[in-house]
C-alpha cells in the first residue's frame, strides 16, 4: 500500500480502519496527517449533512403504526369480509395438497389480508409503478403494458422481492403474483368463492387469485406472453435479505 | 402493548432520524422527505413478522425509500438542477461561524447531482461502505468509489486546499 492508496481510502471510506491502512499510516507522517485533516472534514460533512428532524417524526409514525391495521381499514365491511372468507378457503388447499414443492398459497392468501391491494383505489400511475416492480424483482414486461391493470406494488413473497398486482378481471378484481423462482407448487382449482392458480412462468412463478366465474387461464396468459425474467444485482440482494428476515 | 408493535416502535425510534436525513438529502425537500420516511416505516408496519435482522431491516428500508422516492421523481420530475438554496435555519447552533460554514457546505451538497448526493449520503448518515453503497445502488464498486471522489472533491475543495488531489480522480476510473 502506498501513499496514494492511502488518500484513495482516505476519501472514499474515511472510517476505513483496515490493518494494512493503520499500518502505513504509523509509518508515513505525510498520510498521518493528511488522514488528520480528512477526519476533521469529515466532522464537518458529518454535521452539515445531520439536518433538523421535525420534532416528533417518530412518535407521530409510531402512534400512526398503532392505528393501522390493513384487515379493518377503511373499506367497506363486507369487503374485509369476503378477504376474511377468501383466506379462510384458500387456507383450506394446503391441508389436503401433498407434493415436494411447498405450497405458496397460505402465504399470498395471509399476505393479500395483510395487504388488501385490491380494495384500495385504482392507481393511476399502475403501468409506470409495473415497469419499477418488474425491474425490482429482477424480470421484464416485454410490450404493452395491461390495460386492465388496476395496481402494482413490490411486495416480499417467500422472503424474495415479488410483484403484487391487480388486474379488472370479468368477475372483479384478480390479483395475482409475480414471484422469481419455480419452487412453488403448482395449484389449479375452484375453492367455493374463490378461485386459485398457481402455475410456472418462464423461470419464475405466477400466482393468480379470482373470484367464482373469472377465467384466470385469459389472464394467465397475458402475462405469459409478457413477462420473462433478468434477474438483476438487486433481486439477489433483496432476495438474500429478504431470506434473512425469515 | 403487542411485541410486534414494540418491535416496531423500538425500529422507529432508532432509524427515524437518519431515514428522514437521508431522505432530506434525495429530495432536498423537507416535507417530501417527512412523507418519504412515513410512507418507508408504515410500509415496514405492515411486514413487520417479515423483518427480522436489524441489518437486513435497514437495508430493506433504504431500498423501499429510495424507489419511492424514484416514482415521485419519475412522475413529477423535482429534481431540477439549480435549487434555490432553500436550507432550512437551524435555530440550535449558536457558534455563528461554524453556522455560516456549516451552511455553506450544504450548499455545495445540496448543488450535487443526485448520483454523487446519494452515495455520500448513504455513507455519511449511514456508515455504509464502498460495498454495502454498492450492492444498495447496484453500481460497481469502483464506480462507487468514482462518485465519492468526485463528491468529496467538490463539497471539500472550498474548505481543505488539496484535500482531494486530481490524479485519484482519474485513476478511479470514469
Ligand atoms: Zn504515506
Ligand atoms: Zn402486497
Amino acid at each position: 500500500m502506498n501513499c496514494l492508496d492511502v488518500r484513495r481510502i482516505c476519501l472514499t471510506e474515511p472510517t476505513n480502519r483496515s490493518p494494512r491502512l493503520l499500518m502505513h499510516i504509523y509509518s508515513c507522517k505525510c498520510c498521518q496527517q493528511y488522514r488528520r485533516r480528512i477526519l476533521e472534514a469529515e466532522e464537518k460533512l458529518k454535521t452539515a449533512m445531520d439536518v433538523t428532524v421535525p420534532e416528533g417524526l417518530d412518535r407521530k409514525i409510531a402512534f400512526e403504526g398503532s392505528f393501522e391495521k390493513p384487515s379493518a381499514h377503511s373499506w367497506p365491511r363486507w369487503q374485509a369480509m369476503a378477504a376474511t372468507v377468501m383466506v379462510s378457503v384458500a387456507l383450506g388447499v394446503i391441508l389436503h395438497a401433498v407434493g415436494s414443492k411447498p405450497n405458496v398459497v397460505p402465504e399470498l392468501a395471509r399476505h393479500m389480508m395483510e395487504d388488501p391491494l385490491h380494495m384500495l383505489p385504482t392507481q393511476t400511475d399502475a403501468a409506470q409503478r409495473l415497469a419499477m416492480v418488474m425491474r425490482d424483482i429482477g424480470g421484464q414486461w416485454q410490450g404493452e403494458y395491461p390495460e386492465n391493470l388496476t395496481h402494482a406494488r413490490l411486495c416480499p413473497v417467500r422472503g424474495r422481492a415479488s410483484a403484487h398486482l391487480v388486474v379488472q378481471g370479468e368477475r372483479g378484481p384478480v390479483t395475482v403474483f409475480l414471484i422469481p423462482g419455480t419452487d412453488a407448487r403448482n395449484e389449479n382449482g375452484l375453492k367455493q368463492a374463490q378461485l386459485v392458480a398457481v402455475s410456472d412462468l418462464h423461470g419464475g412463478s405466477i400466482a393468480l387469485f379470482g373470484y367464482e366465474g373469472e377465467n384466470l387461464a385469459v389472464i394467465e396468459a397475458q402475462f405469459q406472453q409478457h413477462v420473462s425474467w433478468k434477474q438483476s444485482l438487486a433481486a439477489r440482494q433483496e432476495a438474500i435479505q429478504l431470506a434473512r428476515y425469515r | 402493548m403487542s411485541s410486534k408493535q414494540k418491535r416496531f416502535e423500538l425500529m422507529v425510534g432508532a432509524l427515524t432520524d437518519d431515514l428522514y436525513r437521508y431522505a432530506y438529502w434525495l429530495c432536498r425537500d423537507p416535507h417530501l422527505a417527512e412523507d418519504l420516511v412515513q410512507e418507508t416505516l408504515l410500509r415496514a408496519w405492515r411486514f413487520m413478522h417479515q423483518l427480522r435482522d436489524s441489518k437486513a431491516v435497514k437495508a430493506w428500508l433504504i431500498t423501499t425509500l429510495r424507489r419511492e422516492h424514484a416514482r415521485i421523481y419519475e412522475r413529477k420530475r423535482l429534481d431540477i438542477a439549480d435549487v434555490d438554496e432553500e436550507i432550512v435555519e437551524d435555530p440550535q447552533s449558536q457558534d455563528v461561524l461554524m453556522e455560516v460554514d456549516r451552511n455553506k457546505m450544504r450548499q455545495q451538497i445540496m448543488a450535487l447531482e443526485i448520483e454523487y448526493r446519494e452515495p455520500l449520503a448513504l455513507q455519511v448518515i449511514f456508515g455504509y461502505s464502498v460495498k454495502e453503497i454498492s450492492a444498495a445502488l447496484e453500481l460497481s464498486p469502483s464506480a462507487v468509489m468514482t462518485r465519492l471522489f468526485r463528491a468529496r472533491k467538490r463539497v471539500l475543495d472550498q474548505f481543505g486546499e488539496g484535500l482531494v488531489p486530481d490524479e485519484l480522480l482519474q485513476e478511479g476510473g470514469a
